[in-house]
Order: C-alpha cells, then structure tokens, then sequence
C-alpha cells in the first residue's frame, strides 16, 4: 500500500456521500449489502472491507447510471455473494485488534470508573473492571452477530414481538453488569482518600470534556448527549468528598436528591440522542 | 452432473465422457452452473487483451453472450483470482469521482489461461467427437 491510500476513516466518509446517489430500492439493497459486510465479524481487516464495499458502491453507481438496478447488477442472491466476499477477506492485524479491544475496555471502564467514584468508600474494584469490560466485548459480539443475521433474515416477526424480544435482551445484559457487580468479592481494590477521589474526577470529567470538542461537527452530537449524566455524577462524586457536603449526600434525603439528578440526567442523554436521531431522519 | 464438465477441465482425466450437454444450453441457471468452472479461464482471456474494472468486466461479458452472469458471481471470482496471484489491483483515477480499482493479469495468470485454453480445446474436441457417435440416439 502507497503513501496514498486513504485512511478507513476517509473511506467510510466517502462512503456516505457517495451512497446518498443511490436511488430507491438500489439503496436499499446496497445498504443492506453494507451492512452485512460489516457485521460479519469484529477482526476483519477493515482497510480491506471498505475497499470492497467502495468498489461495489461504485460499480452500483455506474449501473444505476445505465439504468441498471443494483439486482439486476449484482444478482437475485446477494447474501450468497457476500458470504463468498466475506469468505476470502483478510483478518485485521495485531495493532487493530489491539485497537478494539482498548477502546471497548476504556468505554467499558470509564464507565465503571464513574460509578465506583460517584459513591464515596467502595474503591475501585479492578476485578470488576475486567470483568465488565470482557462482558462489554462479548455484547459488543452479540449484537453485531443479531444485527449480521437479520440483514437476510426470512423470519418476518411482528413488532410487538422483536420489541418484547429487544426489551428482554436489554434486561439481560444489564442484569449481567449487576450481577458482576454484586458477586465479584473485592480482591483487586484500591481504595481512594477523599482529595484523590476529587482529582480522579476531575480528571476524567476535563478529559472527556476535551475529547468531546476534538470531534467534528457530525460525531460532536453523540458526544455531547454524553455530558449531562457524567458531568452530574461527577458533581456529585465531588459533593460526596467534600467536607461541607458530604454529610448531607450520605445522609436519606441527600441521597434520594443524588439518585433523582443522575436520573434527570439520564433521561437528558435520552432525550438529546432522540433528537439527533429524529435530526438525521429528515 | 453438469459441474462434472468443470471438473474434468481440471482433472486432465480423459477416462468418463458420458456427458449430456443437450439441457445445458435451454435453462439458464444450469448453464450458469457450468460456466463457473469456466469462468475463471474467461475472465483471465477478457483481463489478459487489458486492464479492467468491475463493472467494465460484467458488461464485457455479457456482452460475449454470458447475458445472466451477475456481479455478485464476478466479485468472488476476481477475489479469488487475485488471492491466487493470477490478478493484480491497483487505483486508478476515474473521470466520475474517485479512483477505481482496476485488474491486470500477471505472468502467473497467462499461464494459467493458456493451460484453459488447451484444456478447453481438448474438452471441446471430447464432447463433440461423443456427440457425432452416440449423439444421434435420442430417447
């Protein structure tokens, strides 16, 4: 590969200009086509998929020019083809897997980190750490598994039940965060003094903060739907430390107002993503 | 029974040539079947005259006559073709938009084609030969 060859990032970006071209039901097939792909598996060598569906997109794109549907082009049996693509795909190196696996565990800890920090006493529990982060990784599996299948899938289910279906699967995956929570004995733990805690937070709170303004315009609004629910249980991991408040948030009342902040902004990170998804319909 | 005749291009074994290529050339799907094996040594022939891209590759073949041949049977092949080493990418920049991945045969691919060529030409002359002798006999 030359100094030339785009990055995955720019491919994937071209990606979705390009495929705004599509017309109709060719959109459709070549997005289902897509997505697929992509779904196939967490390893593959991505550099090489989205050259493929690049290629394909644009072979698509010439068809449709000629007045050719993208069935008529690639053919009545696309899952077939795509099995065969997928079939001869590389695998991704070292260093990108490396890449994954870090960024699911730094979510997947960041998280756990806010938490353990928001209650003042319990410590961090490595343990369980890694174990959420192993867990995260096996969701993250599942889900791009369900979502490959269901491209081509024949099954036509009513909405009710692939609702029920989803809700329950929600369940389960929470309650298995819980219950690593609730089981793991507290072998790896660090215990944090009070002014730590405060600096730990700190810490993440600035970092995310800066994280979120690096991004660009379109990534910038999942980001910011972020920010309500961490920057309150942070403020009130800060209240829990310091010694004018801390009496207060332990005491019934203090921690009834806590759990009712961390919901408020909850439902604000729900609401804002609700937002942005209803904003990219239109 | 028909991805027989595929086959036997690849065995280079002249024992069985009870074959019937009669069905072959009325049902499309049946004719598709058959030229899979084939279709390898096609693409090389279209690829080794000079370079092409995919679509340019679809429409040249069906151009040929192989009018029901789909994308989605040539993406796997050129895969195929390439991860063997017969076929080489590169990018090349498009009059629409941006650069296309463009395939050209390799000294490896050459061979392979004319070793098609030969086994082709020992095919043919195989069936045809059968076909004068015991062709005549219909049910």
């Amino acid at each position: 590969m030359s100094k030339h060859t785009p990055t995955v990032e720019a491919m994937v970006k071209l990606n979705n200009q390009l495929r705004e071209e599509l017309m109709g039901e060719n959109k459709t097939y070549y997005e289902d086509l897509l997505t697929y792909i992509r779904t196939a598996g967490l390893f593959y060598d991505d550099h090489e998929v989205e050259s493929l569906l690049m290629q394909i997109l644009q072979d698509i794109l010439s068809a449709q020019h000629d007045g050719q549907s993208a069935e008529a082009f690639f053919g009545k049996s696309p899952q077939k083809a795509a099995d065969a693509l997928i079939h001869n795909l590389g695998k991704a190196s070292w260093k990108e897997i490396m890449k994954l696996t870090g960024i699911i565990f730094g979510i997947s800890s960041f998280f756990e980190l806010l938490n353990a920090l928001t209650l003042p006493g319990k410590g961090i529990n490595f343990l369980v750490l890694m174990l959420n982060g192993l867990l995260s990784f096996i969701v993250v599996g599942i889900v791009f598994h369900v979502l490959h299948r269901s491209i081509y899938a024949k099954i036509v289910k009513s909405k009710v039940l692939s609702f029920l279906v989803l809700w329950l699967a929600c369940m389960l995956i929470i309650g298995l965060f819980v219950l690593i929570h609730v089981l793991t004995p507290p072998l790896l733990t660090l215990y944090l003094a009070s002014p730590v805690g405060i600096l730990m937070i700190t810490i993440l709170l600035v970092g995310l903060t800066i994280a979120a303004l690096r991004r660009n315009k379109e990534d910038r609004k999942i980001w910011w739907s972020f920010l309500p629910p961490v920057y309150i249980m942070g403020l009130i991991g800060i209240l829990s430390r310091l010694p004018l408040t801390e009496d207060w948030l332990a005491s019934r009342n203090g921690r009834i107002t806590a759990v009712v902040c961390i919901g408020f902004g909850l439902i604000l990170n729900w609401v804002i993503t609700y937002v942005n998804i209803r904003a990219e319909k239109e | 029974m028909l991805y027989k005749i595929a086959g036997f291009l690849y065995n280079k074994n002249n024992t069985s040539r009870y074959y019937i290529i009669g069905e072959v050339r009325c049902d499309p799907v049946k004719q598709t079947q058959l030229l899979k094996g084939v279709l390898e040594g096609c693409v090389l022939l279209i690829v080794s005259e000079d370079e092409v891209y995919g679509y340019e590759l679809v429409q040249t073949l069906r151009n040929y006559g192989f009018t029901e041949i789909t994308a989605g049977t040539v993406y796997p092949l050129l895969q195929k073709l390439e991860k063997k080493d017969y076929l080489l990418s590169r990018m090349k920049p498009s009059p629409d938009g941006p650069d296309r991945k463009y395939y050209q045969i390799t000294s490896e691919g050459m061979n392979h084609c004319r070793e098609f060529m030969n086994q082709w030409e020992q095919l043919v002359s195989n069936v045809n030969h059968l076909i004068r002798i015991k062709g005549g006999r219909r049910p």
